[in-house]
């Protein structure tokens, strides 16, 4: 069913436009590949140096977080834990017993009669008015 | 002298550091989040389309309200209606529409015996419209969808699982799936929604309470809706508003993936810059009306959100004031503001935040692609989120605040018409000529 929903009218866009966004979007691609470049220079680096892999590692993730790594990390993990033990905190309960609620207590709420809102609910078309404040005060049976 | 230069500075760097890092540290979370969503709730259960049997099936009224829906009623009126559930009724509610969306329902309720029809005599807003179909509804569960969503036949059914399951279910809140994938930003809102929108929910569910259920598509409990005064008028976004009324009522929200509704998204910058500051409006709006749970410690289950809610709209500002001073730096003279390396071209911190947000496209296609099949196509595109599309959030945000701020209270919110795709525009230009 879902393909079926799916809208795909990019046909119907003139092709300077699907050209121009296409085109864009590789090129952003590719802006964003060459941001890796001092990375991928710092690899080629410890490989030709035939350096210690895991503390270069170290190194780079160090200096992708304003802490370290690992302090970053438990920083997460203690967030998560955090935020799973608030939701056992007793906090506000219903104070009031479920149930649906009676006619009386929709005729009451919105100041109408019990018979109009049961036309209402029976009718297939109707016509609700409501005042200047958005009050309804008339349920109108049409069919 | 000295603390307070060393206290500047400290300050200084720490809201640096915030800018940069914040959002990473949330976007890892919120994986986290999904994950282990994933894991608790949506690992064990059948295909989407092929739901668990209910001990109970309790009957549901699909309220459907509709502003100048005429190109879409009948498409969502007839997705409603072919439901797969055992007794249903759809309400269409025509909020004193202009067009010819009330003689297309009533024509419709003459045909379809499980559809009934509700005209406001006046326009009242989509708050009043959901009120006025809630009272005429015959059944206690309300699904609530929009004028122009499609919903799946199985949604119903995962949603009253909630309900028959908990009686401090409240409302349940579905999986709104994009449909209109026809230009650059249709796609880029397609992967939005999953790892943004869905990766959200999923994780707010798994660390507590979720900061609104989808307008398009939630279930309500008719009764708690009652108990809290049921959805405000005054609000931009009365869905954020009535899940908080609701959580601080003590309800429950709740989310289900498999709850699934096809809706249309805009498609033009102008359409979808309405739409997000519409949105955060709303959100303000909320967090201002809301602030007081703090003040209350019953509403410690709120409390996280409230903080993330702040914390999104500091940093938003922040943002701002970095990207001013940075911009001052190169006009004023040397050594008048600090020197900042620009906060909106990617350097070293920014690639990695930049790829953390690909990695949470990655997720969340994994996550959602049980849903929605096509969803990795749509990766290509996505390099636009992390280094343009995210401005137009900030944007949005930075505007809206002041906005809800001295927006008058009480003063009525009024339908909003979205631009809802090329493909309708061209029908239009086709229909026009």
């Amino acid at each position: 069913m879902a393909n079926k929903l799916i809208i795909n009218a990019r046909g119907d866009l003139s092709l300077r436009r699907r050209l121009l966004s296409d085109v864009v979007t590789a090129i952003m691609w590719a802006g964003w590949i060459l941001l890796w470049l001092p990375v991928f220079f710092k690899l080629r680096q410890v490989i030709a140096l035939h350096l210690a892999v895991e503390p270069a590692t170290m190194e780079v993730l160090d200096t992708l977080t304003p802490i370290s790594f690992v302090h970053s990390l438990i920083a997460l993990l203690g967030t998560c834990t955090l935020l799973l033990l608030w939701t056992l905190l007793p906090s506000r309960k219903l104070t009031h017993a479920h149930g649906v609620q009676s006619l009386h207590d929709y005729a009451e709420y919105f100041d109408l009669d019990e018979p109009d809102i049961v036309a209402g609910q029976a009718s297939r078309i109707c016509v609700v008015s409501h005042d200047e404040y958005g009050n309804i005060v008339g349920i109108a049976q049409r069919a | 002298m000295l603390t307070l230069t060393a206290l500047l500075n400290t300050t200084w760097l720490g809201l640096q550091g915030f800018v940069y890092y914040y959002p990473l540290f949330m976007s890892y979370l919120w994986m986290m989040g999904a994950a282990l969503f994933y894991w608790r709730f949506e690992r064990h259960d059948p295909p989407f389309n092929q739901p668990v049997p209910l001990p109970d099936t309790p009957p549901v009224s699909i309220l459907i309200p509709c502003f100048n829906e005429g190109a879409h009623a009948e498409e969502t009126l007839l997705h409603a209606l072919a439901t797969e559930y055992p007794d249903f009724e759809v309400i269409a509610i025509n909020d004193g529409s202009r067009d010819n969306t009330g003689e297309i329902l009533d024509r419709m309720a003459r045909e379809h015996p499980r559809l009934r029809v509700v005209h406001l005599a006046q326009n009242q807003g989509k708050a009043m419209a959901l009120q006025a179909g809630s009272l005429l509804a015959k059944h206690e569960i309300l699904v609530c969808i929009d004028g122009d969503a499609l919903l799946d036949p199985h949604c119903a059914h995962w949603m009253v699982r909630h309900f028959v399951e908990d009686p401090d279910v409240a409302a349940v809140t579905g999986n709104p799936r994009i449909r209109n994938r026809s230009t650059l930003l249709g796609r880029v809102q397609v992967g939005e929604f999953s790892s943004i929108v869905g990766m959200i929910k999923r994780a707010q569910r798994s660390f507590g309470r979720l900061f609104t259920v989808s307008g398009v598509i939630t279930a309500f409990r008719k009764s708690a809706v009652h108990h809290v005064g049921y959805w405000s008028p005054d609000m931009m976004t009365e869905d954020i508003d009535i899940t908080w009324k609701l959580q601080r009522d003590g309800w429950d929200v709740r989310f289900e993936p498999r709850a699934l509704v096809w809706i249309l998204m805009p498609e033009t910058l102008r359409g979808l810059w309405k739409q997000r500051l519409r949105w955060a409006t709303g959100g303000a709006q909320v967090l201002a009306k809301n602030l007081d749970v703090v003040l209350h410690p019953s509403q410690n289950h709120l409390w996280p959100l409230l903080l993330e809610l702040c914390l999104s709209l500091l940093w938003s500002y922040t943002l701002l004031v970095m990207v001013v001073i940075w911009l001052l730096g190169m006009i004023v003279p040397m050594g008048t503001v600090p020197i900042i390396g620009s906060p909106l071209i990617p350097q070293w911190s920014g690639v990695l935040l930049g790829t953390t947000c690909l990695l949470q496209f990655a997720v969340s296609k994994w996550l959602d692609g049980h849903y929605d099949t096509g969803l990795g196509r749509n990766y290509y595109w996505m390099i636009w989120y992390p280094l343009v599309f995210w401005l137009i959030n900030i944007a949005a945000t930075v505007v809206a605040f002041p906005k809800a701020l001295f927006r008058v209270t009480g003063k009525r919110a009024r339908w909003v018409s979205p631009d809802r795709g090329a493909h309708l525009r061209k029908k239009q230009r086709q229909d026009e000529g």
